[in-house]
């Protein structure tokens, strides 16, 4: 028996395949932006809304990057319709602001959730040697010679696996992702 | 004296090479000079400094825990989206 599926418009294919694959690193920058489980959905939705309306003008190229301008776009306004005072009176927005001077972890203020999602994203796809190193070294804080203890090897293979494993995590941001995250998606 | 006549600054690639090794803290004190030396005049070779400060900073940051059926419910609006354009 045939199955008679209708066809697909090229749009639906290219959202497909540029879009829906990264719905999980959405997910995460979305978290990272909103920190709360509905405001990040709402801002995934949103984000998908308007990817779909225009993906007929998207060039195939570098589309994490691309996401992730359109979701940082989608929650200027989010943040706008939630507390227009903060553009319209910059006091408040400076007030607000240095809320963040209270902050536990002062690294926090650095964190760009769209890069930090890109990293997470690229980190997972290493090969076990190259992840075990960074795990050891950024996330756990031991110096080369610590880590070297740690598992057993010569300090210099420390330093090139750790080497590598983040400059494979650079390659793999590529040069639109870091143009597009730098440039805060304006 | 013949540290000084031989001595040089470093080129970009020299400072590359030590970038990593400098951004964690694991050159010696020569070779940091040479490295924050070169680095004072190259915005390039600073971008990239800041691109690995980034990454380094991104990767001890809190990992969001994903529901998977929450990333379920967005795959299916996504399909809905597609497939309600595609349908009309």
């Amino acid at each position: 028996m045939v199955m008679l599926m209708p066809n697909k418009t090229e749009t639906q294919e290219a959202f497909e395949t540029h879009v829906l694959p990264h719905m999980e690193i959405l997910y995460r920058t979305a978290w990272s932006l909103t920190r709360s489980d509905s405001d990040a959905q709402d801002l995934v939705q949103d984000t998908l809304l308007r990817a779909y309306r225009a993906i007929d003008r998207f060039d195939g190229r570098y589309p994490k990057a691309w996401l992730l301008t359109i979701m940082r776009n989608a929650n200027i306004n989010r943040v706008r319709k939630k507390k227009p005072d903060l553009i319209d009176n910059p006091e408040i927005a400076f007030e607000r602001s240095t809320d963040f001077a209270d902050m536990e972890d002062p690294e926090a203020l650095v964190v760009d959730p769209m890069l930090s999602a890109a990293v997470e994203d690229s980190f997972s796809t290493l090969p076990d040697k190259y992840r075990e190193v960074i795990e050891l070294v950024d996330l756990n804080g031991l110096s080369y010679k610590e880590a070297a203890d740690a598992i057993q090897v010569p300090v210099g293979t420390i330093m090139s696996r750790l080497h590598r494993g983040r400059n494979k995590i650079r390659e793999q941001l590529g040069e639109g992702d870091v143009a597009a995250i730098g440039q805060g998606g304006h | 004296m013949f540290g000084k006549i031989f001595s040089r600054n470093y080129s970009c690639s020299d400072t590359l090479e030590h970038l990593q090794s400098y951004l964690d803290g694991e050159t010696d004190s020569k070779t940091a000079r040479k490295v924050a030396a070169h680095l004072a005049d190259c915005p390039n070779c600073t971008d990239e400094l800041s691109l690995y400060q980034q990454i380094k900073v991104s990767l001890r940051a809190p990992k969001v825990e994903v529901d998977p059926q929450v990333l379920q419910a967005l795959n299916d609006f996504g399909r809905r989206v597609a497939q309600s354009d595609a349908q009309s």
